[in-house]
């Protein structure tokens, strides 16, 4: 039986759907309505509100500890500055992706590091000779993600830092609602957004001085399903669905690179000494990965036109598709999978996540993809187009820098 | 600047050092010691020397070695070298004899490659080797090998003195008793080592460092080499305990494996598997050694093992097991040198629980002089104890992880191509320019030379 | 035209014993049209797979008490489950300590993770990394338990394909699996353990699969591998490898019999078999205690090598050779077992109440060094003092196996050596001694157990061997060493089930792939005779 989060007396009272789902242990709400529309659109045109304490954290410390996680994470964590965060790849020595996640230098020699597995025997296994200590803190921190263009009005007054000034990929510590903890710019939906950071003794009233704080500006508590389809979007993606930990594969097949996950950007292949370079040295002067991680989007015209023949309108899931689809070159050989897909409301567009076989995933290929309407298979067009999908400016604006290079200017 | 840097002068050692001079290399040797020669001062049996070393070393004929005396605590004794009148005894030792080429094939060269991209022929020519024997042979191989060295032997053998005499020095190292399944092997594996009478191990440490000196190698004693420096991905050197750097483009670790991946280099450079591989090497040392003067004891001979029976081995093995003092008078093997006798204890955990403690060198003491009573007559009277090191003595006197003078326990999952890991195994470290040549690694054992002899070859075949 | 079974009018094949693999050789022969006999000693079918009402409302699972590994596809072929046999899966591992509330491994992976972490967090994240090395493993193993043993030595085309392709999945297993897999099949299940984990709680009740039936303790050499047969269950199709037969252990074998019978098979309880007649070289019958006389064209036997060769054929008509080689097969016992009624739920100290944590295997074996001092009290010729003990609640998990509100308490103890050093006959003047020993243990983790204690039936390797014909008390019919399996089982050069007596055949667990409630002895010899044309 999934445990409660510390936010479970709020959230359980408010899921009117009784959609639960098993996240790292944790009983998580996939939408609080029958439908997740709501939530979606509230974490796009003004905030929404989402548990994530389920997220495994890792509190590392010591002289080492910026070495230890330059080490074992693709980035290199020796140059991350305190108050800054930095996304990045966790690799096995075969140079295949573990994991990926976040690291945040909270100063004082302290981090936090967040993944969608647990990683403390590997942590352990890798600690030899590095002066380091590493603790789960996953059940001793609860995290709370307001996410939408308006998370910074909402939560400005209730948190006792100048949000204007924490820049993109920035965390601070910060009184939440009067409590201690720490409030990063980081989220999963590809727009302006925060988390917060504390205390689970405190998670109860830090939820309700957001709600209180937001409700007027429409906030929204949101389930996993409207964030699957805002992370579509934003083109990130989802360790265990568009990419299988090495840990968790059972063939070598499943794994992947990271160029191979799409996250090849986290890799700086001249940096020495950190665990999977090595092998993906080896890979690069073998000619590089055979695969690689694009965005697609579905031709809508021939999607409807399908859905005509059967005189149907298109059946859209209700949420993002999680399930594998092939994809196919125009002479139709599979050249790949579909991953993640998702109609997305904002825009209008079918789009899909996919992995496929160089060199089908240039920006323009066209590709056939398929698609099951009335239980016969049939394909549509997919073009490979740029992620991200969606990019709002708010994603990375920061008010206070924006005043002070005004000001420079003037 | 030396070609070659060989960390360690034990018989390994100085093995691959001469090897590797005779071939031409410039050889550099640092022994932490101020005495070359390792373990071959506390290791009592020199049979199992390669005959392929001593070829490749020029060393000198072996000088007949007084056989072993097998003496129990009633009194009785058993010269091991002489006419054995148990009836099973002839059979076995023809058998033995008989499957004895086989596998010291098996010995002679590198550990076949089993990994999943190896080259099948190497494989294949192995298993020809062994299935030569015939199907008869193989298959009682294949039955006794895997079993517990006590049935095997009882399938055979009546006398129990005997059966713990023959027994004994193949659980050396083993961290098994006589009712361990896989114990059958060692003594097969033992067996298939001994080439003659041998010679003495400290006649022989002597003779080696001569060889060593005779080919040229520089050897420097009271080094103690802290890291081994790596540059890049390769090796550059190494660096002393007093800072100074001597470099040299290869370093031939002839010290234990574990002691080379996690002690001498930098975590950094040893990837994580093969830390991994290193962590998990079983180390655990039962060997104490202690010097004894015993005015007028009647010694049955100069090479003793004090032993009463295969149970008693077993039980003995129980306080190894439970990491406690002795329980029961040790088993010996025992050194005798006019008034001196030097004495092995094997089953003196290093993972004693409490420690070694000023008590608990006393106990064991105590317990090795009352075992030592109850078998030779006169030995009582008069024992002054010259010297005592317990296995935590040893670890700290030799560098031996975990007081293990083999730098691995012998047992199947730690032998051939697994010794010590199957990465491992065939000399070469993930690192450009390392080798470890100790008897960590294939096909490792107590003194034969022949890990040292293939590790200086790996780097001269390179 | 004579009855069948005389000798103008032989059975196609008479079956020894009517355990679970004589049983299931049966079915497929008869299912393959064959005229079956299955000749019973006692009063009942099943061998060591029986269920008997001792104390009146109460059931026992006698001796075997849990099923692993019952193979799939002897479940389809022989349609058991029309033929009554429902089992349920064991929901949890529980391993209780004296002082705390020790440790359960659940079937929600989460679960068990939160457990395994307040031993060791490190312990915790690897344990599904292990699970899935081990598993991965299993898919290479699992071949050897479904098809005859590969022959080495053997140069048929047929015997080297096989070969090769398992030399050619070994390949593939890639070198890590490869070495864990040379760990497994040589290493001690404690050293192989700790290579993985730190917590010796966690370790001691993992390990202690590798001794079940041995003669061995945790921390020898070769007892490992069995740690895979833990992971087996899910390439079978099933999330969980344990499991329990509604209705006791009794209920496979009659579901086997049921269906035996249903193909035509005849089987015959209360018929003691004596002597397999062997007449120039040749089986073909047997003489029953009484002295009836029946014929068949090939007679199978599903008891212990041992008994088999020694007892019912007799020295006389066996190779010198084979026999010296038999009578080196280790057979020694070294577990027995004690059934206890119950008058009511008694709790564990540190975790009381029914729930999941005991509806599935207790065991008690709080460290390594615990279990270790267990096998030596067995070394040296004593019953463990304070045993290793697996326990299961079977009114759990089926309710009809006692009356409301009453509780069956089915306890595998080891160790019981057989060759006590007073000697085996002795026995039955040590067995309550043993039971008191095992009660004794129990009580400390389960205060008030003696209180409710309504009957105890206690089963010694005598016991085992006298009335349920295991030689020495070994429930494997020989012992699972390295030694012992695979192309040597029971000897070299016998493993495929056929004897060096002409018409005679093995299908019993001293036979490849072994012991255990599979029924894959049964089945694969079945299937080599008829491969064969051998009935």
């Amino acid at each position: 039986m999934p445990r409660q989060s510390p936010f479970h007396p709020r959230t359980a009272a408010l899921c009117s759907s009784y959609a639960w789902k098993e996240w790292a242990g944790y009983a998580a709400i996939c939408n609080y309505d029958a439908h997740s529309e709501r939530e979606y659109f509230a974490f796009r045109h003004t905030a929404g509100m989402i548990d994530v304490s389920p997220l495994y954290k890792y509190d590392v410390r010591g002289k080492d500890a910026a070495a230890f996680l330059a080490h074992v994470w693709t980035r290199d964590i020796t140059r991350l500055p305190p108050g800054r965060v930095v996304y990045g790849t966790m690799c096995n020595e075969d140079g295949y992706a573990l994991d990926d996640g976040t690291v945040a230098n909270l100063g004082d020699g302290r981090f936090r590091v967040s993944s969608s597995e647990p990683w403390l025997g590997w942590y352990g296994r890798h600690a030899r000779g590095f002066d380091v200590t590493i603790e789960d803190e996953t059940d001793k921190i609860a995290a709370l993600s307001v996410q939408g263009p308006r998370a910074r009005e909402i939560l400005q007054p209730m948190v006792e830092a100048d949000l204007d000034a924490v820049r993109f990929f920035g965390v601070r510590t910060a009184a939440l609602a009067g409590k201690p903890g720490w409030i990063s710019r980081t989220g999963y939906t590809g727009d302006l957004g925060y988390e917060l950071w504390m205390d689970p003794e405190d998670a109860l009233h830090v939820w309700d001085s957001v709600i209180a704080a937001g409700t007027d500006y429409g906030l929204q508590p949101a389930g996993l399903d409207a964030m699957d389809v805002t992370r579509i979007e934003a083109g990130f993606v989802l360790q265990g669905i568009d990419y299988v930990s090495a840990k968790n594969c059972i063939t070598e097949s499943l794994k992947s690179t990271p160029e191979d996950a799409g996250l090849g950007w986290t890799v700086k292949l001249d940096r020495e000494g950190w665990i999977g370079r090595d092998a993906l040295l080896r890979e690069r002067d073998r000619g590089g990965s055979t695969w690689q991680l694009v965005g697609l989007e579905l031709s809508w015209p021939e999607l409807e036109a399908l859905y005509d023949k059967y005189k149907l309108p298109p059946h859209l899931a209700p949420a993002a598709c999680r399930l594998a689809v092939p994809v196919y070159d125009a002479g139709g050989k599979q050249v790949g999978q579909a991953t993640s897909s998702t109609w997305s409301p904002v825009q209008k567009r079918y789009l899909a996540l996919a992995q496929l076989h160089r060199p089908f995933g240039e920006i323009g290929t066209e590709l056939q993809i398929e698609h099951t309407p009335e239980f016969e298979r049939c394909r549509i067009t997919a073009t490979v187009v740029e992620k991200p999908f969606y990019n709002p400016p708010a994603k990375t604006f920061t008010p206070a820098r924006a005043a002070k290079s005004k000001g420079a200017a003037a | 600047m030396a070609d070659i840097i060989i960390v360690g002068g034990g018989h390994n050692g100085l093995v691959a050092a001469a090897t590797l001079a005779k071939a031409g290399r410039r050889v550099t040797l640092l022994e932490r010691r101020e005495n070359v020669g390792g373990v071959c001062e506390l290791l009592m049996d020199g049979s199992t020397l390669s005959p392929e070393v001593v070829k490749a070393l020029g060393l000198g004929a072996a000088e007949a070695v007084p056989s072993v005396v097998a003496a129990d605590s009633e009194g009785r004794t058993l010269d091991l070298g002489g006419a054995i009148d148990d009836p099973g005894y002839a059979g076995w030792r023809r058998w033995v004899d008989q499957v004895r080429p086989a596998l010291a094939a098996q010995l002679d060269g590198p550990a076949p490659d089993i990994g999943s991209t190896a080259p099948l022929m190497p494989l294949a020519k192995a298993g020809l080797a062994v299935r030569k024997l015939g199907k008869k042979d193989m298959m009682e191989l294949l039955r006794s090998a895997p079993s517990c060295v006590n049935d095997w032997l009882s399938e055979h053998l009546e006398d129990e003195l005997l059966k713990a005499a023959l027994m004994a020095p193949a659980l050396h190292g083993t961290w098994m008793g006589p009712r361990s399944p896989t114990s059958a092997a060692s003594l097969l594996l033992l067996e298939a080592c001994r080439r003659g009478v041998g010679r003495a191990p400290a006649a022989l440490a002597t003779q080696l460092a001569e060889a060593v000196r005779g080919a040229g190698v520089e050897i420097e004693t009271g080094a103690d080499v802290a890291r081994i420096r790596v540059e890049g991905g390769t090796v550059a050197g190494v660096e002393l305990a007093d800072g100074t750097p001597i470099d040299a483009p290869i370093v031939l670790s002839a010290v234990g494996p574990k002691t080379t991946l996690l002690n001498l280099l930098d975590p950094r450079v040893v990837p994580g598997k093969t830390a991994h591989q290193a962590e998990v090497i079983r180390v655990r040392g039962t060997l104490a050694r202690l010097k004894l003067e015993c005015d007028g004891a009647q010694w049955p001979g100069t090479r003793l093992r004090i032993v009463d029976d295969p149970l008693h081995l077993e039980r003995a093995f129980d306080d190894v097991k439970h990491r406690r003092l002795p329980t029961v008078p040790p088993p010996l093997e025992v050194l005798v040198d006019g008034n001196i006798a030097t004495v092995n204890v094997w089953n003196a955990p290093f993972e004693l629980d409490g420690g070694w403690t000023g008590d608990a060198r006393t106990a064991l003491t105590d317990a090795v002089v009352g075992s030592l009573a109850r078998a030779v007559p006169g030995a009582t009277d008069a024992v002054r104890v010259v010297e005592v090191m317990t296995p935590a003595d040893l670890a700290q006197e030799y560098g031996l992880w975990g007081g293990h003078p083999m730098h691995g326990e012998l047992a199947l999952d730690q032998l051939g191509p697994m010794r010590p890991s199957m990465q491992l195994s065939r000399y070469t470290t993930p690192i450009k320019g390392l080798f470890l040549g100790s008897s960590g690694i294939h096909p490792g054992g107590g003194i034969s030379g022949r890990p040292g002899l293939l590790a200086a070859k790996a780097i001269l075949g390179r | 035209m004579s009855t069948l079974g005389s000798k103008s009018n032989p059975y196609d094949a008479i079956v020894v014993g009517a355990g679970h693999n004589g049983l299931t050789c049966a079915a497929y022969l008869a299912r393959a049209g064959r005229k079956v006999l299955v000749l019973e000693r006692r009063p009942l079918v099943g061998g060591a797979a029986v269920s008997e009402s001792l104390y009146p409302g109460f059931t026992y699972s006698v001796c075997s008490y849990v099923v692993s590994l019952l193979r799939p596809w002897i479940i389809r072929d022989l349609d058991l489950v029309k033929h009554g046999l429902k089992i349920v899966p064991l929901e949890c591992s529980y391993t209780p300590q004296p002082d705390d509330e020790g440790l359960c491994r659940w079937p929600d992976p989460d679960k068990t993770r939160r457990e395994i972490a307040r031993l060791s967090p490190r312990d915790a994240d690897t344990y599904p990394e292990f699970g899935r090395a081990v598993g991965r493993l299993s898919r290479f193993v699992k071949p050897f338990i479904d098809s005859p043993a590969p022959d080495p030595l053997s140069l048929k085309p047929k015997d080297l394909f096989q070969l090769l392709g398992m030399g050619r999945a070994f390949r593939e297993l890639g070198d890590d699996l490869t070495a864990l897999q040379f760990k497994l099949t040589t290493m001690s299940g404690v050293d192989f353990l700790r290579e993985w984990f730190e917590s010796d709680q966690l370790i001691a009740p993992m390990s202690c699969s590798g001794i079940i039936g041995t003669f061995l303790g945790v921390k020898s050499p070769g007892t490992a591998y069995v740690l895979l047969h833990h992971y087996m269950g899910e390439i079978d199709g099933s999330s969980r490898s344990w499991g329990f037969p509604v209705g006791g252990t009794g209920a496979i074998s009659e579901a086997i019999a049921s269906s035996a019978r249903s193909f035509g098979a005849e089987i015959r309880c209360n018929a003691s078999v004596e002597t397999i007649t062997v007449a120039g070289g040749k089986a073909n019958g047997v003489v029953l205690e009484g002295g009836d006389e029946l014929h068949a064209r090939t007679v199978i036997s599903g008891c212990e090598p041992r008994l088999t060769f020694l007892e019912f054929v007799g020295e006389d008509h066996l190779p010198g050779e084979f026999t010296g080689q038999l009578k080196r097969y280790k057979c020694r016992g070294s577990s027995g077992k004690v059934n206890i009624a119950l008058d009511r739920w008694v709790d564990f100290k540190h975790r009381p109440g029914d729930g999941m944590h005991v509806r599935g295997d207790i065991a008690i074996a709080s460290s390594t060094d615990y279990l270790e001092r267990a096998y030596d009290d067995a070394k040296y010729g004593d019953f463990s003092q304070k045993p290793y003990i697996n326990l299961v609640f079977p009114s759990l998990l089926d309710r009809g196996m006692a009356p409301p509100g009453k509780h069956v308490m089915s306890c595998f103890v080891q160790y019981a050596p057989y060759d006590i050093k007073e000697g085996p006959s002795h026995w039955p003047q040590k067995r309550e001694a043993f039971g008191d020993a095992v009660v004794n243990t129990l009580e400390e983790y389960m205060p008030g157990l003696k209180d409710a204690m309504l009957h105890r039936q206690v089963l010694t390797p005598w016991d085992l061997e006298q009335d349920f014909g295991l030689t020495e008390g070994n429930i494997f019919h020989g012992e699972l060493g390295l030694e012992q399996l695979l192309f040597q089982r029971p000897v070299s050069g016998w493993a495929r089930y056929k004897t060096p007596v002409k018409n005679l055949w093995l299908c019993g667990s001293g036979a490849h792939p072994g012991g255990g409630v599979m029924g894959a002895p049964g089945g694969l010899a079945a299937k080599e005779m008829l491969r064969q044309g051998a009935v």
